[in-house]
């Protein structure tokens, strides 16, 4: 196991490299050197700023001078300062990222276990009217899109039914109510974002998990625990269970990046003080630097969890873990 | 099973037909303003209603389905070339070329796409092409590591090595043997990309990062709409529906596809 | 006193629309305490779907008639929770791979434990460890501690095989069924193995059905054959020699195994093809690869006569139990 595990590893190392080569690359893209055309801004471009990105990013010295530095302050997390209040890049990220991992790790949790359920009973209750449901339920939340969806729910929930909060993550009197109504506060915040981001996710998690679970039911080891005389709930939900959901700590890994990127969108609707959030309002003000520095903290995360993935996999299937 | 291609193909040819055949559907061009009528409720003149700058909303809704149409099909057209260039190329030479490739491919799988899509917008600025583009050079990556993976497999089969031995120029292989092999995947993918693609421009259009008005775009009327549900609830209804049944066929159409080019597997069991 | 009692048992597999395989046709069988019996036949004559139905481990498309009868109860009219307490309990069985068998996410220790546990309702671990590593050490297991935790990937296939016969004999069953128990291992872990099921049937007088296609795997292991062709059993007797059998199809299994003895330079075969399964003749299913056969045999389909079913068997002096 440690093998596996150090060259996972070693492998972060050359994506680490590419991201930011890739980041280097996309900022000298750019046409003309930042020059915009064809946009409707509502801040312009002010030369004060294209002159402290030149000395931010040393556009006037060779390209892999440049490269180097950028390489440099990559690994220091430092991004420079942000081109709106000059405050340093990295503190506006840090301040953010909470609220952008509260709601996805929660949305990760709900979107888990609820398609861990759907996707194991429909296994159980094949081709019933159940299973058909849940395809298409799920099929339908899959397709659709979430900023429309937000905004119907918004319609509802501000408009005509106003009993769950539409807008940012605490309310007005946060600060004077107690520990317990605080967090009482945010989870109520938390309803229509989590439910939104897992009505498109549940698709693809319950049926990996339903094909999962068929694929173990009908492996010999479950004939042979038949055999054994075992009683069918253990077969089932213990002996055959397992087996299917090993592969799916690898699918939380992998779902990271989407639902990471998904949440600028509705971070944005919602007024949710997230890291998505701050990358769109950045990019509307051409905040160059923090715009970097949201992506590349976002990249940083999706890599964290995959780790945290396999890492774990690695941990819980005996076939890795013991030689 | 064949009832979901059918629907789903149906449903999306319908969606094509009417974006094209948009000048037959409505009388109003999508430009024209009349602020005396603005964010008026459908009635039968304009049956989904008009927009806070009096244009008629079921007009923009149709020219914007030929954007959304085309972008959708470019980008994918787009991303499918180079996936296929890339799994290709990884597939056929092994080796350095093939880790060189996939260490790419982890790299664009690692920083998440939409915060991708974003930066390379905001640095090459806003507009359909460059949305084409931009979703095009980000979702590549599915196509890549299938083409990949079955150039790999049949490099193995021995009748390649036979072919090769008759002398059979690269070319004549790759094309009388792997492709058809392939072909079936390929359009699920591509039918997939589609309905990702339809998804993405208009979330960024609804973001302003997309199609920029006078150009309608559905993502761009719901902008619109946002500053507006309490008033004009048809702004906001009618543009998701019509995103939400574009993406829902083409998904149905390549769930439906998929099926069909899957091996069937195995009876069960117990 | 019948252990096990088979009688016209029918099993059809549903395929497709409307077709019938009929993989047992109004099989007979009685089998006594401290037995060993192997049933012997080549792919798809019917053994595995024998094996199966003693309990009732049949696929969802088959559809079963006649009785199995164990202890007097009919195994295939029982429900699964009552099946519960006849698995493992009545029956043990071991599989063909049993790498496959095993569950490759839990050890050794769990699954022996378990089943001791849903079984004998014993709770104490420490009980527990005790049965489970004597059981190892009765199967012949060396380092029975090692073992116990492993897990099934880190064992090899003799190994694997022996945990699979402990599990199965953890809660001292009467009856051991022995499913192709040697075809997936090597020659040398077969010997092993065979020797291990010789001792385990003698100290615990257990009723050994052994499966397999291996004729002389059979006679090293049993002295009753069953042998099976086309979903019937066609010879039921004591032998250990080819010059004890009776059927045509018997002596022809016996010719088509090479012996070392002999200068032969080419395999025997067995002409033609196993009929198709699908369709009830009324005539002697082997007839089109028998070379004895004569004017009865395309006219009625023979019953089993002194253990034979052939219109015209071989004689011998056959040894009585």
């Amino acid at each position: 196991m440690k093998q596996y595990i150090l060259k996972r590893l070693l492998l972060i190392i050359p994506v680490l490299i590419g991201i930011t080569i890739i980041t280097f690359s996309i900022i000298h893209l750019t046409p003309g050197g930042f020059v915009r055309t064809n946009m409707e801004m509502n801040v312009k471009v002010s030369p004060d700023s294209m002159e402290r990105l030149k000395v931010l990013y040393g556009l006037d010295k060779p390209l892999y001078e440049q490269y180097f530095k950028w390489v440099w302050r990559f690994i220091r997390f430092d991004f420079g300062e942000s081109f709106i209040d000059n405050r340093p890049v990295l503190d506006k990220v840090l301040e953010r990222l909470p609220a952008t991992l509260l709601l996805n790790l929660v949305s990760l949790a709900v979107i888990f276990i609820l398609g861990i359920i759907i996707g194991v009973t429909s296994a159980l209750k094949r081709n019933s009217f159940y299973d058909r449901f849940m395809t298409l339920f799920t099929f339908v939340g899959y397709s659709v899109p979430t900023f429309w969806l937000a905004l119907i729910l918004m319609m509802l929930f501000a408009v005509i039914w106003p009993i769950l909060p539409v807008s940012g993550i605490t309310s007005f009197n946060f600060d004077v109510m107690s520990l317990g109504e605080q967090v009482a506060d945010v989870i109520w915040h938390l309803i229509l974002p989590v439910f939104i981001t897992a009505f498109g996710g549940l698709a693809y998690i319950s049926r990996y998990v339903k094909s999962s679970m068929i694929e173990s039911l009908t492996q010999q080891y479950t004939i042979a625990a038949y055999a054994k005389g075992l009683p069918e709930n253990k077969i089932i939900y213990k002996n055959a269970l397992k087996n299917s959901l090993l592969p799916v700590i690898t699918l939380l890994g992998l779902s990271l990046p989407g639902l990471i990127g998904g949440s600028f969108i509705f971070e944005t609707i919602f007024a949710w003080p997230g890291m998505g959030r701050l990358a769109y309002e950045s990019a509307m003000t051409f905040d160059y630097p923090v715009i970097m520095g949201t992506v590349t903290m976002a990249a940083f995360l999706t890599l964290l969890g995959n780790l945290i993935a396999d890492i774990s996999y690695a941990l819980v299937d005996p076939r890795i873990r013991y030689k | 099973m064949n009832k979901m291609i059918m629907t789903g193909a149906i449903a999306a040819v319908l969606l094509i037909l009417s974006a094209i055949a948009a000048p037959l559907f409505t009388s109003y061009d999508y430009k024209t303003q009349d602020i005396s009528i603005r964010l008026s409720s459908p009635d039968t003149k304009h049956i989904f209603g008009t927009d806070e700058l009096g244009r008629d909303v079921f007009s923009r809704m149709l020219y914007g389905a030929r954007i959304s149409m085309t972008v959708g099909i470019i980008a994918v057209l787009i991303s499918a070339l180079i996936g296929i260039l890339l799994g290709s190329v990884a597939g056929y030479f092994g080796g350095l070329i093939d880790n060189i490739i996939m260490r790419f491919v982890d790299i664009m799988l690692t920083i998440p796409t939409l915060f991708l899509i974003l930066m390379l917008i905001v640095f090459l600025g806003p507009s359909i092409i460059n949305v084409m583009i931009i979703i095009g050079l980000t979702s590549w990556t599915d196509i890549a590591r299938l083409i990949r993976a079955e150039v790999m497999s049949v490099k193995k089969l021995a009748y390649v090595d036979a072919a090769k031995l008759i002398g059979l120029r690269k070319r004549t292989i790759i094309f009388k043997h792997i492709m058809p092999n392939i072909l079936g995947p390929i359009f699920v993918y591509m039918t997939f990309g589609i309905s990702g693609a339809i998804l993405t421009e208009s979330g960024l259009s609804f973001l302003g990062l997309g199609v920029q008005p006078p150009y309608p775009s559905w993502g761009n009327i719901l902008t619109a709409g946002k500053d507006y549900i309490h008033t004009a609830w048809w702004m906001v209804f009618y543009p998701g529906l019509a995103i939400f049944i574009a993406v829902f066929s083409y998904n149905i159409l390549g769930e439906g596809l998929r099926d069909y080019f899957n091996p069937r597997l195995k009876k069960e069991n117990k | 006193m019948s252990v096990i009692e088979i009688k016209a048992l029918s099993v059809d597999y549903k395929l497709g629309q409307k077709q019938l395989l009929h993989a047992l046709k109004s099989v007979n069988l009685a089998i006594g305490a401290g037995e060993a019996l192997a049933i012997v036949g080549e792919s798809g004559c019917g053994k595995s779907t024998l094996a199966s139905s003693l309990v009732n481990l049949l696929a969802l498309n088959s559809i079963s008639s006649g009785t199995v009868l164990i202890d007097n109860k009919n195994i295939l009219e029982m429900t699964n929770k009552e099946l519960e307490s006849v698995r493992g309990v009545k029956a043990g069985t071991i599989f063909q791979d049993p790498a496959a068998s095993l569950n490759p996410v839990f050890s050794v220790k769990e699954q022996i434990e378990e089943t001791i546990m849903a079984h004998l309702k014993i709770k104490d671990k420490l009980k527990l460890k005790e049965m489970a590593i004597k059981l190892l050490e009765e199967t012949g297991i060396k380092e029975a501690q090692r073992v116990y935790e492993s897990y099934p990937h880190q064992l090899s296939g003799g190994q694997q095989q022996r945990v699979m016969i402990a599990i199965a004999l953890s809660c001292s069953p009467k009856i051991l069924i022995a499913d192709e128990p040697t075809t997936a291992l090597d020659v040398t872990v077969q010997a092993q193995i065979i020797e291990l099921l010789k001792r385990l049937k003698k100290e615990r007088n257990l009723s050994l059905i052994l499966i397999t296609h291996d004729l002389h795997l059979a006679l090293d292991l049993c002295k009753r054959v069953i042998v099976m062709y086309a979903g019937e059993i066609v010879e039921d007797t004591i032998m250990q020699n080819k010059e004890a059998s009776a059927h045509p199809y018997t002596r022809a299994l016996f010719e088509i195994i090479p012996d070392i003895n002999e200068n032969k330079r080419e395999f025997a075969v067995i002409p033609g093809e196993v009929p198709d399964l699908k369709m009830v003749m009324n005539e002697c299913y082997f007839k089109n690869r028998c070379h004895k056969v004569g004017e009865k045999c395309g006219k009625a389909h023979p019953e089993m006569v002194n253990g034979v079913r052939c219109f015209y068997p071989y004689t011998k002096e056959r040894v009585k139990s």
